[in-house]
């Protein structure tokens, strides 16, 4: 009698096929998740580095005009700092960044950095700045220390 | 002697002629992945080192007198420096010291789309340098990060506070 395979040999073999081709299909678009990781946090860093930037900009405009650095966020607690191109001023709004993207989340935080229960940072010598972004499942944070250096201060 | 007949053999050539193209048609998009990824990576790191450039300047510069898609100011050596755009020979940002001009991007890797500046309104209102300065510059840069296989749009936003924005007196006076 002419010998043939059995069940189990032909699932075996059968899984070894297609375990061989799903972990090459895996390969091809691991090096697209790759790209778009890398894509990911380029934007997430800037985003982060740039409401760093705005909160500078916001002390430095405040002393252009001669006030506390900290007038608009006095109080410590989340931001939306954003650029008004209206006026060209930079604007500081209570609460989170509202935004249209889905998983896209925008905030910039102030707290005494000496004295973290100082609710007024008009008083601050020193106030932390942090900046957090949250891109679907990646979330970038940034922090930086502003402090009262200026002669006019 | 026994050997295979004709069908079998029919079968199982077109059996292995399948299995050797469904296996060729996943290499290659394997290879192609690996070598967008790869490109990708390239085109973006031009553009990321063209872009820091621009902020690290821009962020130690002074005496800035920015428009809508130009900017020229004096860099820490206060050398005067020109940021601007150019369409031909190919769209690109020309990066200008004393003079001598560069394009910022390679431009096998990286085409220009627009580059746009917004800048803040200070109230100029005094003699201080810091009355007078520009307190923060917003680029938008629209490129598209070219690799073998395909373009790839891309599009940021940059934010400077320049460093010397709240200076008492003009650093390169």
């Amino acid at each position: 009698m002419k010998k043939a395979f059995t069940l189990a040999e032909i699932i075996i073999a059968l899984a070894i096929i297609v375990l061989s081709v799903v972990f090459l299909t895996s390969l091809g678009m691991s090096y697209l998740s790759i790209l778009n990781s890398i894509r990911t946090r380029y934007i997430g860093l800037n985003i982060a580095q740039s409401q760093i930037e705005l909160a500078i900009a916001l002390r430095n405009q405040q002393i252009e005009k001669g006030l506390s650095p900290w007038v608009g966020v006095s109080a410590p607690g989340n931001y939306c700092i954003y650029f008004d191109q209206n006026t060209s001023r930079i604007i500081a709004e209570p609460g989170e960044c509202t935004t249209s993207v889905e998983g896209f989340r925008r905030l910039i935080s102030y707290s005494d950095f000496e004295n973290p229960g100082n609710s007024n940072l008009t008083t601050s010598r020193a106030v932390r700045v942090r900046s957090e972004v949250y891109l679907g499942r990646d979330q970038f944070k940034l922090d930086v220390v502003l402090t009262k250096w200026h002669p006019t201060q | 002697m026994k050997g295979f007949t004709l069908l079998e053999s029919i079968v199982v050539l077109f059996l292995f002629t399948v299995a050797i193209s469904i296996i060729s048609q996943i290499y290659n998009n394997l290879m192609r992945s690996a070598i967008l990824a790869q490109n990708y990576q390239i085109a973006l790191d031009n553009f990321r080192l063209g872009a820091e450039k621009i902020w690290n300047e821009l962020k130690n510069g002074s005496n800035f007198i920015p428009s809508s898609n130009r900017i020229e100011f004096l860099d820490r050596r206060c050398r005067r420096v020109r940021i601007y755009t150019v369409s031909t020979p190919n769209p690109n940002i020309i990066f200008e010291v004393r003079g001598q001009a560069a394009p910022l991007f390679n431009e096998e890797l990286v085409e220009l789309e627009s580059f746009r500046i917004i800048y803040d309104n200070p109230s100029r209102s005094g003699s201080s340098y810091y009355q007078i300065a520009n307190k923060v510059f917003m680029l938008n840069y629209k490129v598209i990060l070219k690799t073998k296989t395909t373009k790839i749009p891309f599009e940021i936003w940059q934010t400077v506070a320049p460093s010397n924005s709240v200076l008492i007196n003009n650093p390169c006076q």
